[in-house]
């Protein structure tokens, strides 16, 4: 053995070489990296299964109203259940129980009797996780007194080897039956929908990722309202739209922004923009709050007539529904509604999201969110007889993994 | 009245971490703490060799057996490993430029192809490798066969394994000053469990009292020492070890022999950066009774403290 | 009498044309993006980053909209439709 090795000449050595300390302070180089101990042991790939079990419980309270008369209350329950099998695989199962009261709204409807309905959703989901991606297959089952829809949707996502950029194909076909429970619907009604969707998601930095997603419906079926008098709609509905999301994340305040922008058109002439931001402000001792404003504008669909503005009798209030309007019109077989959801309008939505986290497996969350629909504040011309239109909803959920 | 101090304990590299700032108002210690933190993430997320995504386990899959033929049982099959060099980039390319060094002026005892030597050695299960065993594994202890050409690196034997275990550490704890210097501070320390780096001063111009824990006494102190400036770094044989028939085995392993070094309580080296103080003190333990000679010549200050608790010091004045 | 709709002439080829140079441009761009390796993802696994991370939220979201507004979908197939849209 050589004698004792000269601790001076490794001295030496090293600290001629840590320069790349210097170096990197020099360029200004921006250290980035998890802030969060919780994701140490964390895989980060593009998709994998699940390490942990997640049950997850919601309650909303949703009422809609206009300034004159209170519209619709619902109140609904929803849970969530998601488990990881054997590594590669994980099934996901959801439901929702909605309860709905109160006066339908004045114009919309063939009276004001109050409804009071129930809607019972439930989905189950099974995903196979790959080294490059996964597959999931899905179907929706939903139910009301008048209305049962079935989905059925297979997706399959694979990454680049880099796992930065991720496509996504999916697939789906609903089927819907429309049961009569109205004077102006005879007989069962059903509708069917193949709908399409592709997307990328892409990595763009350390602190970026960015996903677009191309969405194509293709509907036929019963599209009118059977409540609604003289609602008579096409009977197919393709629509195309395109959603940009982009989440980011500010190293230095370790807060997240997520902004995203919707681009929707459909062959009724509907043209939709929805622009939405939302901001994660992480505050000490695992609490969080995330503001949310959302704009949201639409124009006009071909056969949609404004109640007010084309009414002879213009104070029409104090005749209930403008029938005279679009009864010409049905009665010639053309296609005519006053659904306020098919005129232009723009909306706002604000509101905010409280989320405090106790520990890793438990997280507790309120959302408040509180939305106004304007016809003047369409991005063209605005409808000019809708009255303006409000709705408030409360969330609290808990979730629990282990 | 003096100038408030801000603690920022976390949890990286599986060991207790914290941050101390003074000198600068609340609203920066949070914001540069939570730099520093992310900095030795970061470093932890790239090179812990438990995470299989870190560019330290794919420099570790480099070289694999290649999937031959379906083998018949029993019969070796003539499959070749197959060699993949990876490319790195220059923050990696300087680290292993340092291991170099450390292996040169170290007599190969500093050698981070050593950690296979864990596949042996179980401190959970408190035995002692059979002989054969320990033989088995120093063939893949060889920092001289591992493949360098331009930016690439490569291992050249299937089961050959880097280990930045040795100073990854210590490189964190001098990257995390690095952000907290550039972003303005010019008082408090990084601690990364022991591997200290000074970022300057109190306040008030004194030096922070460092304390080096007693090695047989967890709760005990050895010592305090005044430091401003530099860094302190302690190996030890307390820090992940069992004891078998009256003997003690700590983690620090030989690369030569495959057992632990046992001369040695533990070395406290003061340096310029922590980089070096970890590795001085990592070395020293591994030199064993050679190690004073190998620390005085350095000229750093050091302390060592040998199995009968004796305490050998030397100090410069910086 | 008249409908309040906007004009409709030749929408659907800019819609498409829209479509595609959105796809084309993000697939373009990611040969400008310095590739993020696996160890730098840190960030990018915060459950804050993920796409519709609160399930239940999301699926409360899209059915109150959809009671209100005529635009919906976008983010992926599935889920089932209801009587209200």
């Amino acid at each position: 053995m050589k004698n004792t090795p000269d601790g001076s000449q490794l001295l030496n050595a090293l600290s001629k070489s840590a320069l790349f300390l210097n170096t990197m302070r020099r360029s200004g180089m921006v250290a980035v990296a998890a802030t969060s101990a919780a994701l140490i042991g964390q895989p980060v790939f593009a998709e994998a299964a699940p390490e942990k079990s997640t049950i997850n419980f919601k309650t909303l309270t949703y009422r809609d109203y206009q300034p004159s008369d209170d519209r619709i209350d619902i109140d609904a329950e929803s849970f969530l259940i998601q488990v990881p099998i054997a590594g590669q695989w994980s099934i996901t199962g959801t439901a929702v129980h909605d309860a709905i009261s109160g006066a339908s709204p004045r114009y919309h409807s063939s009276s004001l009797a109050q409804i009071k309905d129930t809607r019972k959703a439930y989905t189950g989901a099974v995903t196979r996780y790959f080294q490059q991606g996964s597959v999931t297959v899905g179907t929706a089952y939903s139910k009301e007194k008048d209305y049962i829809s079935r989905n059925y949707s297979i997706q399959n996502s694979w990454s680049t080897p880099s796992q930065n950029t991720t496509f996504i194909v999916g697939l789906g076909y609903t089927s819907d039956q429309i049961i009569p429970n109205s004077i102006f619907l005879t007989a069962k009604e059903d509708k069917r929908v193949v709908d399409l969707a592709l997307g990328v998601t892409q990595v763009l930095s350390q602190t970026d990722i960015a996903q677009v997603t191309y969405h194509h419906t293709r509907g036929r079926g019963y599209y009118s309202d059977q409540y609604k008098l003289y609602d008579a709609r096409p009977d197919s509905r393709d629509s195309d739209s395109v959603l940009v999301r982009w989440n980011h994340h500010f190293v230095e305040s370790a807060n997240t922004l997520h902004s995203s922008y919707r681009y929707y058109t459909d062959s009724n002439d509907i043209n939709a923009h929805t622009l939405e931001f939302d901001y994660v402000f992480n505050l000490p001792n695992q609490w969080s709050i995330t503001p949310l404003l959302r704009y949201y504008s639409q124009s006009a669909a071909s056969f949609y007539y404004d109640p007010v503005a084309n009414d002879p009798w213009a104070d029409a209030d104090t005749f209930g529904a403008p029938i005279s309007v679009v009864y010409p019109l049905y009665a010639e077989g053309r296609f005519a509604s006053m659904d306020q959801r098919l005129s232009s309008f723009g909306a706002i939505t604000y509101g905010a999201k409280l989320t405090k986290h106790f520990g890793e497996n438990w997280s507790a969350d309120v959302k408040f969110e509180q939305y106004e629909q304007k016809g003047s504040w369409a991005l063209g011309n605005g409808s000019d007889g809708l009255k303006d239109f409000g709705a408030r909803s409360i969330q609290f959920g808990i979730s629990h993994s282990f | 009245m003096s100038a408030p101090t801000y603690r920022h304990e976390f949890k990286a590299m599986a060991s207790h971490c914290e941050v101390v700032l003074a000198g600068v108002s609340a609203e920066e210690a949070r914001r540069l703490s939570a730099l520093a933190e992310a900095e030795v993430l970061r470093i932890e997320h790239k090179y812990s060799r438990y995470r299989p995504a870190s560019l330290l386990s794919v420099i570790n899959r480099s070289c694999e057996w290649e999937r031959a033929s379906p083998a018949i049982e029993g019969v070796q099959t003539s499959s070749s490993p197959a060699v993949t060099a990876i490319p790195c980039d220059a923050e990696t390319l300087d680290l292993l430029d340092k291991a170099e060094l450390l292996f040169q002026h170290s007599g190969g005892l500093f050698d981070i192809t050593s950690g296979v030597l864990r596949r042996a050695w179980n401190f959970q299960l408190k035995q002692v490798p059979e002989p054969q065993a320990l033989q088995d594994l120093l063939p893949l202890i060889n920092w001289r066969a591992v493949v360098r050409e331009g930016n690439t690196v490569a291992l050249p034997l299937p089961g050959m394994e880097l280990d930045f275990g040795g100073f990854g550490k210590e490189y964190a704890a001098d990257r995390a000053a690095a952000v907290l210097l550039e972003g303005g501070v010019r008082s408090g320390y990084v601690n990364l469990a022991g591997d200290i780096h000074i970022l300057g001063p109190k306040p008030d111009g004194e030096p922070w009292s460092i304390g080096i824990r007693h090695p047989r006494h967890a709760d005990r102190l050895l010592a305090s020492i005044p430091i401003s400036s530099g860094a302190l770094a302690t190996s030890g044989d307390y820090e992940r070890y069992f004891e078998k028939d009256g003997k003690r085995y700590c983690h620090i392993l030989n690369p030569r022999t495959g057992y632990p070094a046992s001369y040695w309580q533990s070395v406290s080296v003061l340096a310029p950066n922590t980089l070096i103080a970890g590795s001085f003190s990592t070395i020293a333990m591994l030199m064993e009774e050679k190690a004073l000679e190998f620390l005085h010549t350095s000229g750093l200050s050091f302390l060592a403290v040998d199995q009968e608790g004796r305490i050998h010091q030397e100090s410069q004045d910086a | 009498m008249q409908a309040i709709s906007l004009s409709k002439s030749g929408l659907p080829l800019l819609q498409k044309a829209i479509v595609l140079a959105v796809l084309a441009a993000s697939t373009s761009a990611c040969s400008m993006i310095q590739p993020v390796q696996p160890w730098e993802k840190g960030v990018l696994a915060k459950p804050e980053m993920i796409f519709d991370e609160d399930k239940l939220d999301a699926a409360y979201v899209e059915h109150t909209y959809s009671s209100k507004e005529a635009a919906f979908g976008g983010a992926g197939v599935g889920g089932g439709g209801c009587g209200c849209n």
